[in-house]
Order: C-alpha cells, then sequence, then structure tokens
C-alpha cells in the first residue's frame, strides 16, 4: 500500500475519532494540532486504525511516534 | 450545526442496533447542544463507581439515560476505589450526595476466589466473604444502587467443568452471583453481566488487547447495550419504569384484519410460520403480564367482532382476562390511550404503545409525547425482539404476589410439573380457587352428558354406555359434575350414574374428562357421594371396575378413595368405617340438592 494511500485512509479515520469532516492530515500533524488528541481519543485512534488496515498494533510502539508521518511509515511497516 | 439530523435520532428505538461511532457522535451532539431540546424534567445525581476505566462509558451514559427522562448528573470514582469510596466516611462519593450509584465490578473484584483444590467447606467460607463486604457497602448508603453481578471470566483452567465445579472460576462468579442477588435489600438491583456477555459474545467482552491499552476489558461495541441496560435498571430502581403494554389487534397480536378476513381468516397459531410469529409475541406478552406489566388493548375494530377471537381462536395464547382494559372501537387512538390511562389509574409516561400500522404510531407519539412508542419491525418474527431490546419495563424484584398470580393462569401442564412435591401442590391448588357445582341432569347437558360417558376412556370404571332414554330411565341418577376455577370454567367434566337398592348405593358408572386429573377432583365427588348415600340411608357403596388397557389410572384411585377390593372387579366402601376424608381445595356447591 502506497503512503499516499494510508494517509487518506488514515484522515478518514481521524475524521471519525474526532468527528471533524473538516480535519486536514498532513506528515507533519501532531498531537498538538488536535485539541482532542487526549489518551482517550489515541487509544480510539489505535482501535480504529486497526479496524480500518486490519492489522494489530502495539500501544508501545503508537505512543512513541512524534507525528502523523510517524505513523503512517509504521503502518506502511506492519501491513508490509 | 446539524451535519446529521441528530435531534430525531435521540428517541430512536433501533438506536441500539447502530454502530458504537454513531452511538457516540450522538452522545456527544447532546452533550454540545443540549441547550437545542426539551430537557427531561428531573436530573439525577449518579455516582458511578467502576472496576475498570470508565471514561469511555461516561461517554454515553447521559444519552442513555436522556432516553429514560433523566437528565443526568454523574460522579466518576477513581478507577477501582470502589470499596474505599465506600467506605471512607468523608469520601468524595458520599459528598456528592448521590441520587442512585452505579457499581460494576468484573470478576477481577472478587477477592476469595478459591484455588483448584479447595473444599466445599473453604468454598463456602469464600462465598460467605465476598457477601460480607458487599453487605458492608450496601449497608453504608441508604440510596437505591444498581450493581452488574460479576462477569464470566476470559478463560476456563477447568474446561468445561469450570463452570460447574469447586474450585472453577466460572462456578464460583455463578455462585458468588446468585448469593448477592438473593441476599440483597431491595433498593439493590442487579444487571445480568452473563447475560450480557453472552449477548454480545465472549469475544467482544473480552477484548484483552484494549484491555491492556486502556484498562477497559470490553470492546467499544459493548458500550450501547451495556449504557442502556444501566440506564433502563437505573430508571427502574427509581420506579420511573413503564407499566402497562398498550396494544393494537389486526397485525399486532395476529396477522390480517380481523374484520375482513374474518376468524378463519387470520393468520395466527402453528399452522403457518407467521402464525407462530404471533402465537410466540403472544406468549412472550403473557410472560409479561405473568410479572406483573398490565395489558391493555387499543384498537380500531367492532368490538364484538374482535372479542371473537379471544373467545374461539385456538391459536390465541392471550385470555380476555388477561387483558386489563379494553378500548376496541372506531376513535382515534391517543384519545383511547388517554382513556385507558385513566381507567388503568396511571400516568401516560407509564405506557408503551405496540401498533404495526406506522401512520398510528406517529399520530400517538405527536398526541402524547409521554407514551413510548415502538417501532414495530416489519416482520412479526422480530417483534418480540423490539420489545425485549427496549428493556422498560424494569421491575425491582418479582414479588411472591406475582408469582402466585403467574401459577393461577397455568394450566394443567403446570400442575403435572409439579406434582413431586405435595406441598407445592397443595398451595397450587389451594390458589386455583376451584368450585365444583353438582346438578342432576337437565335436559339442556344431554347431549354432553352421553358424549362424556362415551368417549372416555382413561376415568371410565366400567365403559358402559347410555342412551339418552337410559339417562332419563327413573331406575338411574345421575349426578352431573361442572368445574370452574379462578382461570376458566370448565363445563361438565365428570359424571357419575348410580342406583341404590337395599343399603347399597350402587355406582353404575362414573367418568371423568383428563382435562381435569390430578386436581383432587375424585376425592371432592366422593364427598357428594358419601353425602348422597347418607341421605338415602345406604351404608355401603359399591362399584364394579373393569380395567382395561386404558383406564389403569383408576385402580390406584379406587383404592386411595377407600373402597376394598372383593374380587371379581368388585369393590366397596363402608360409609362409617371405612371412609376417610382427604382435603381436595374444592368447594362444593349444589343445586337442588334434595332431588339428588
Amino acid at each position: 500500500m502506497k503512503k499516499k494511500e494510508i494517509l487518506e485512509i488514515l484522515t478518514y479515520v481521524f475524521k471519525e475519532v474526532f468527528d471533524d469532516e473538516t480535519l486536514i492530515l498532513t506528515l507533519e500533524t501532531t498531537a498538538y494540532d488536535i485539541e482532542e488528541w487526549d489518551s482517550l481519543n489515541q487509544i480510539k485512534l489505535i482501535v480504529e486504525s486497526e479496524r480500518a488496515f486490519n492489522i494489530r498494533l502495539k500501544s508501545r510502539d503508537i505512543n512513541i511516534l512524534e507525528n502523523v508521518g510517524e505513523m503512517v511509515d509504521h503502518l506502511s511497516r506492519v501491513i508490509g | 450545526m446539524s451535519d446529521f439530523q441528530w435531534i430525531d435520532q435521540l428517541y430512536d428505538n433501533d438506536l441500539l442496533s447502530k454502530p458504537y461511532n454513531t452511538i457516540q457522535k450522538l452522545a456527544k451532539r447532546y452533550s454540545q447542544y443540549s441547550n437545542e431540546i426539551q430537557r427531561p424534567k428531573q436530573t439525577l445525581k449518579v455516582a458511578l463507581l467502576c472496576g475498570f476505566t470508565s471514561d469511555f462509558l461516561v461517554d454515553l451514559l447521559p444519552l442513555m439515560f436522556l432516553r429514560h427522562g433523566f437528565e443526568l448528573d454523574i460522579y466518576k470514582g477513581g478507577y477501582g476505589e470502589i470499596v474505599s469510596e465506600f467506605l471512607v466516611l468523608d469520601s468524595a462519593l458520599h459528598a456528592f450526595k448521590p441520587d442512585l450509584i452505579i457499581i460494576l465490578p468484573t470478576h477481577r473484584n472478587l477477592v476469595f476466589s478459591p484455588l483448584l483444590g479447595a473444599m466445599d467447606d473453604e468454598h463456602g467460607k469464600a462465598l460467605q466473604g465476598e457477601l460480607a463486604i458487599w453487605q458492608e457497602l450496601w449497608g453504608s448508603v441508604s440510596v437505591p444502587i444498581v450493581q452488574l453481578s460479576f462477569d464470566p471470566p476470559p478463560s476456563r483452567p477447568l474446561g468445561e467443568l469450570d463452570g460447574f465445579m469447586t474450585g472453577g472460576l466460572l462456578n464460583y462468579v455463578r455462585q458468588v452471583n446468585r448469593l448477592l442477588v438473593d441476599s440483597a435489600p431491595a433498593r439493590v438491583g442487579f444487571i445480568d453481566a452473563e447475560y450480557i456477555a453472552f449477548r454480545v459474545g465472549l469475544e467482544k467482552w473480552h477484548d484483552a488487547h484494549l484491555y491492556q491499552m486502556s484498562k477497559q476489558p470490553f470492546s467499544f461495541d459493548v458500550l450501547p447495550i451495556l449504557s442502556h441496560t444501566i440506564a433502563a435498571r437505573s430508571q427502574g430502581m427509581m420506579s420511573r419504569g413503564k407499566k402497562a403494554l398498550v396494544l393494537d389487534l389486526d397485525n399486532t397480536l395476529w396477522g390480517g384484519v380481523i374484520g375482513d378476513d374474518g376468524i378463519e381468516g387470520i393468520v395466527l397459531g402453528p399452522e403457518t410460520a407467521e402464525g407462530e410469529a404471533f402465537t410466540e409475541f403472544q406468549k412472550y406478552v403473557k410472560e409479561l403480564a405473568n410479572r406483573g406489566v398490565v395489558l391493555a388493548i387499543c384498537s380500531k375494530n367492532d368490538i364484538d367482532i374482535a372479542m371473537q377471537v379471544f373467545h374461539k381462536h385456538s391459536g390465541m395464547v392471550l385470555n380476555e382476562s388477561d387483558i386489563a382494559h379494553f378500548e376496541v372501537n372506531f376513535e382515534d387512538k391517543a384519545t383511547n390511550i388517554r382513556r385507558i390511562a385513566k381507567a388503568l389509574n396511571i400516568g401516560l409516561d407509564s405506557l408503551v404503545f405496540v401498533d404495526d400500522n406506522p401512520v398510528e404510531r406517529s399520530w400517538v407519539e405527536e398526541q402524547l409525547t409521554d407514551v413510548l412508542v415502538v417501532n414495530l419491525p416489519d416482520d412479526p418474527a422480530d417483534y418480540i425482539r423490539a420489545l425485549d431490546e427496549l428493556n422498560v419495563f424494569c421491575v425491582q424484584r418479582i414479588t411472591n404476589e406475582d408469582l402466585d398470580r403467574n401459577k393461577s393462569y397455568q394450566a394443567l401442564g403446570e400442575i403435572t410439573k409439579i406434582k413431586k412435591d405435595d406441598n407445592a401442590m397443595s398451595i397450587f391448588l389451594q390458589n386455583l380457587k376451584s368450585e365444583i357445582i353438582i346438578e342432576q341432569l337437565e335436559d339442556s347437558a344431554l347431549d354432553r352428558v352421553v358424549q362424556l360417558l362415551s368417549k372416555t376412556n382413561q376415568f371410565n370404571l366400567t365403559q358402559k354406555r347410555y342412551s339418552i332414554e337410559e339417562l332419563k330411565d327413573n331406575r338411574v341418577d345421575v349426578i352431573v359434575v361442572r368445574l370452574r376455577d379462578r382461570t376458566q370454567n370448565y363445563g361438565i367434566v365428570s359424571v357419575v350414574v348410580t342406583n341404590n337398592n337395599n343399603k347399597y348405593l350402587k355406582i353404575d358408572n362414573w367418568v371423568m374428562s383428563c382435562r381435569v386429573f390430578s386436581r383432587r377432583l375424585e376425592y371432592a365427588i366422593q364427598e357428594v357421594l358419601i353425602e348422597k348415600s347418607k341421605q338415602v340411608g345406604c351404608q355401603f357403596i359399591s362399584l364394579n371396575h373393569k380395567v382395561t388397557d386404558r383406564n389403569g389410572i383408576l385402580t390406584n384411585i379406587i383404592n386411595d378413595l377407600g373402597y376394598s377390593d372383593l374380587g371379581n372387579n368388585q369393590y366397596k366402601i363402608d360409609i362409617e368405617n371405612e371412609y376417610k376424608y382427604t382435603e381436595h381445595y374444592i368447594n362444593i356447591m349444589k343445586m337442588e340438592l334434595s332431588q339428588l
């Protein structure tokens, strides 16, 4: 799967979790850019991403990611 | 704002079938824009104490409580601090002064789970230990409590025996639950965790991955049904549960329109798949009635035509006596429902309305906003699910009185079941309040009497048959027995043909319908026969009993009634010296006794 596609799916996931149709996700987006991105929504992001990509993620791997770009890289590795 | 019609969805009956995300968004809309809707009159202060992370659950609770008529003011206890919140007197819980406390433990909160190999006495001590903790907690507050029972654990080290054997955790969970439910004061209402777990599936109830990340032990998909059940149970504990069910008739209790299709044309009963669905729905409704839900009918029909179905259709499960009030006429349903509420002396907000017709539903919904209108699915096979899922008829506890009433509604099937326990049987028979009416032979009863004498196979002493002429002959006396009880009138159920000569009252034949076996009717009739003997100056009653391959039950009965076997199929009883009264709980009414 191309990173562009991953970002597209991830954008959909973020829109769902943060309930914001206007949300724009870039590779540079961080938790500071989205007001509601707290630890609870972090869990929802993981669960929804797992569902969207049909994979299993480890919270330890996710929690060290700095921004959406690193998330896309990580997903790309897990999906293979 | 309105990216979707959230206000319309707030009270949607199908909400629980929607995905978690949809419901969560709706809950969010409600929290953001609650000033845009009509707020409930009552605010409920609820303290929530959980054995797990409750943040995601708390997201949904205000929405679910709104749907049950409450605005929620919630205090969330610290994670894993159930016991200390209760027992520390100046805890935030007590300072909050809740109207209701919700406790959601999991099997992880069990304190004394016995290890494999525990003996029965250790097991018993462990159970008592768990109970002691909870009694302490319940006793430290005086408000109503809604408590989730302990849930089934995710794994079963003892395999199939885990749920049944001392040392198995599932077994322990089940036993603790039973003990707590049986011992708790009435203000503690339980939610059955095992039921919710098997409803959502164990793989959703236990989401180890999510538990590891968030300390919420179940998947997000569990949250809608769990939060809904909590709100429904809370409503019940605050005595705001629904009390009565108002039912339409055509296409609701049976398929088709009685006014057009007639009694033969409507679809009801086991002969067809659709008819079976309506029968099943009626059974479910009857069970609601048995546990204390009041039933009323609201239908646009001619009352006489509609009642024919109740009286004559073999597929009907509901009897006329199950229904507390009928409004069957052609007036509008909102008016009729108001009348029902008045007749039953309960508020409109205690009513649930079930009708297949969407036009009627929206009319009632518009006119009577307090009435809960069930959004009935198209397929009658789904009616039960639609109603059951609402879970609105919350009872705090099913009372003994409810159960007695329940018993009285059940006929012979139930009698055979509990026959093994004599004491239960006596109570049951007393509750039936049976009454027999003893008559002489009237012309109007002739056909039925001849039929009973010729068609009865099991309780039939001699198999002797009679023509109408023979029965009307003065040489025989015919005793006709009718039976009624609080459930129904059975009509003529037994006939005794006698004649007397010298000191003997001779029973020429005695038959009894098999519908009324096991009700001690034979003892009541024997009492009548004894009295009759005395009146006509006989000292003995004699009978002749020919055993056939079908009337074998009579041998024991004749013996139990006190007759001695004289051999040669002859039996007799000395009414002074051999007769012993047996309690039969049947009231005997005699018509024109002098002529008997």
